[in-house]
């Protein structure tokens, strides 16, 4: 083979290892972090439905308990990678949650609340 | 001579068909890890308040028969496919193909159960996590014991 058909060999090589692959990033953000000032405002015995609503908006679930409500508020972030290859396909995402869980009796008065603050953990990767 | 133009035409061919062939690998993972069951917990005395100062906000929250159930959950999904043809199925379909393709979802589970009083009644523990993707589709289900 001439030295010129090998060059030609070699690109057609190359364009077929390289040119198709691409690398996808993508973000999801349903996200506002909760605020630790008003974090601190929930006083279980003293607090009310009312109060929290008016701090943290409208809950994303209520739950009707077995002696009250629970109040879920919840941020969404997800992340995700894409790598597309010769002949490899891979992809990934990655969802984590702020989460804030208010628990109140049938007077409607906080009794219990958890947090877990979680969604800074979402992350690009791979498989 | 003619052996190295054999190879190079046999290489181009071999990257043209290699082009119908495809893997595809996708994970999804959601929530962040399952804890353990904290060696404090004990039912019966362990309450709503100090579940949620060890656990913080549970994934899931529901009422079962009186109790309420919180529930800590990380779930995974693995789907991966491969698939065999030849390059002129972009124009003709119906040419040969073998494609194989299986999807596996997992979830590791803490659930507590609470009484009325808030107390803590029942606690469920599962971790699927370490579940091999191949060994877990090709396997059989463990029969179940009967009643």
């Amino acid at each position: 083979m001439k030295p010129i058909g090998r060059t030609f060999c070699c690109m057609v090589l190359s364009a077929f290892l390289f040119l198709p692959g691409c690398v996808i990033l993508g973000k999801s953000k349903e996200y506002k972090p909760f605020e630790t000032a008003k974090l601190e405002e929930l006083k279980t015995g003293e607090s009310t439905a009312s109060d929290v609503l008016r701090l943290f908006g409208a809950p994303s679930e209520v739950v009707k308990l077995s002696n009250g409500n629970a109040y879920v508020f919840q941020r969404t972030q997800s992340k995700g990678t894409g790598l597309i290859l010769f002949i490899l396909n891979m992809g990934y995402t990655n969802t984590h949650h702020d989460r804030l869980v208010c628990f109140f009796n049938d007077d409607d008065v906080l009794t219990h609340y958890g947090v877990t603050m979680d969604a800074d953990n979402a992350a690009y990767g791979l498989p | 001579m003619r052996l190295t133009a054999f190879l190079e035409v046999a290489a181009i061919l071999a990257l043209v068909f290699i082009t119908a062939c495809s893997v595809r690998v996708l994970r999804h993972e959601e929530g962040g890890p399952v804890p353990e069951v904290p060696a404090e917990f004990e039912t019966g005395r362990t309450n709503l308040t100090e579940a949620l100062d060890l656990l913080g906000a549970p994934d899931r929250v529901l009422e079962m028969r009186g109790q309420d159930v919180l529930v800590y959950v990380q779930r995974f999904s693995d789907q991966r496919e491969f698939t065999l043809g030849v390059p002129l199925q972009a124009f003709y379909a119906s040419l040969f193909r073998f494609s194989g393709s299986g999807s596996l979802d997992k979830a590791d589970f803490l659930v507590l159960f609470f009484d009325g009083n808030r107390l803590l009644t029942r606690v469920v523990y599962e971790t699927n996590t370490k579940a091999p993707f191949l060994g877990t589709l090709f396997s059989d289900p463990e029969p179940k014991p009967g009643p």
